[in-house]
């Protein structure tokens, strides 16, 4: 942190992350499917094990909930008076 | 109140420290916002809407009845508070803060009076700090709001640090501002401080996520994409909305790409939103944008400590999240 090449981007990014999180947790997606890690262009290794990692938990928590495509004729007009 | 609020503009007015005073206007039975430039018009001034109150009630509550449970002590409460507030500060809202953004862009050397509530104070307040007013040119007249819109609203804190005091009769009295503790003998509502999170947001929170996403995918399906959220918005003041960029959200399409056209902008809405409610208010569709922004305060004030409005930190210290209107 703080080494970043735009100078605090780093520190920008992770309060994006860190708002981001709990708001696509309240409208249900799995705060999970959100990963951030800091590492260096030297630190190569750490990078690929840290996306297998990823896409391993990934993997388990299984599709993506915005993969289902809602059906326009499924939602409900009844509940909603003009 | 109302007649205090006028004495309030009548003496900015002739003493020339405003060049305008920015209210609401009732002529010909409707409600508008309105810049009073001279004294003769100030008899037009009203509060809000105080007396059709209660169709437009219901109808709101008729919107939202499918989704959040209706409250039966706001029912009593509107019963109550209908008689008393004859001549106190109505239920409808507009965005007055937008227009005098508008205005003063155009004149900014003049000087403009300012009728505000609670929640339109926090929007000038955020607008202050993001350096789209000026704050030596505006003058707030502050009015609270009526206790069961503010129960409505589930505002935390339905008056401004300033407010035309109902109760005592000399002319252009103001009260200062007062604290939590103090409020029960001179805050003009009871339940101050609502709990947090706000009930609308504990009852999604207490879903489970899967039933949550579907809960928003339901509401978000029906947008329209009218942009009446964004229109509406006093916060919204970029000359170029990430909205209607097709790079971020692909344009021409009904419903708008979701959820990314909703988060989109209540990312965008992270340092700004007030919680004023008007989007939601504004929505055709119906959608509980509030509750979302709501939400996205919570998070706001537990990330960094500040909730947007109630503080009068600049942005820098509440993140470097985007801080001017071009970007």
């Amino acid at each position: 942190m703080g080494e970043c090449h735009y100078l605090e981007g780093n520190y920008t990014a992770q309060k994006r992350i860190n708002f981001l999180k709990p708001l696509i947790n309240f409208v249900g997606i799995e705060k999970e499917r959100l990963h951030a890690k800091w590492v260096s262009s030297a630190q190569a290794s750490e990078l690929v094990n840290d996306i297998t990692n990823f896409i391993d938990d990934l993997r388990e928590m299984g599709p993506s909930p915005l993969k289902s495509k809602i059906n326009p004729d499924s939602i409900k007009t009844d509940r909603y008076k003009p | 109140m109302i007649e205090h609020v006028k004495t309030i503009a009548k003496q900015l007015l002739e003493s020339g420290q405003i060049t305008g005073f920015l209210s609401l206007k009732k002529e010909h039975g409707q409600i508008g916002p309105h810049l009073f430039q001279s004294v003769d018009q100030l008899d037009y001034l009203c509060l809000g809407d105080t007396t059709g109150t209660e169709n437009r009630e219901s109808s709101t509550e008729e919107r939202y009845s499918g989704t959040v449970e209706s409250k039966p002590e706001i029912e009593t409460n509107r019963a109550s508070g209908k008689q008393e507030n004859q001549s106190g500060a109505g239920k409808s809202r507009y965005p007055l803060n937008k227009i005098l953004v508008r205005i003063s862009r155009n004149y900014p050397s003049d000087c403009f009076g300012i009728l505000v509530r609670g929640c339109d104070e926090r929007g000038l307040k955020r607008l202050f700090a993001l350096n789209q007013l000026d704050p030596d040119k505006v003058v707030r007249v502050g009015i609270a709001c009526p206790q069961d819109l503010a129960d409505e609203c589930e505002c935390l804190e339905p008056w401004p640090d300033k407010w035309v005091n109902d109760t005592e009769k000399t002319d252009g009295s103001e009260k200062e501002k007062i604290d939590g503790t103090e409020k029960s003998d001179k805050a003009p509502h009871e339940p101050v401080r609502q709990k947090l999170p706000c009930e609308s947001v504990a009852r999604l929170e207490s879903l489970e996520a899967r039933d949550r996403f579907d809960w928003w995918m339901e509401h978000f399906a029906r947008c329209i994409k009218c942009y009446g959220c964004r229109d509406i918005c006093p916060m919204c003041f970029c000359k170029e909305c990430s909205l209607q960029d097709d790079n971020l959200v692909r344009t021409g399409e009904i419903p708008p790409e979701y959820p990314v056209f909703h988060l989109a902008r209540a990312v965008h809405m992270a340092e700004r939103c007030i919680d004023c409610g008007l989007c939601s208010e504004a929505c055709p569709a119906a959608i509980p944008l509030r509750t979302l922004y709501k939400k996205a305060g919570d998070i706001m004030s537990n990330e960094s400590g500040v909730r947007p409005g109630y503080s009068d930190l600049t942005p820098s210290d509440i993140g470097n999240l985007p801080q001017t209107g071009e970007y």
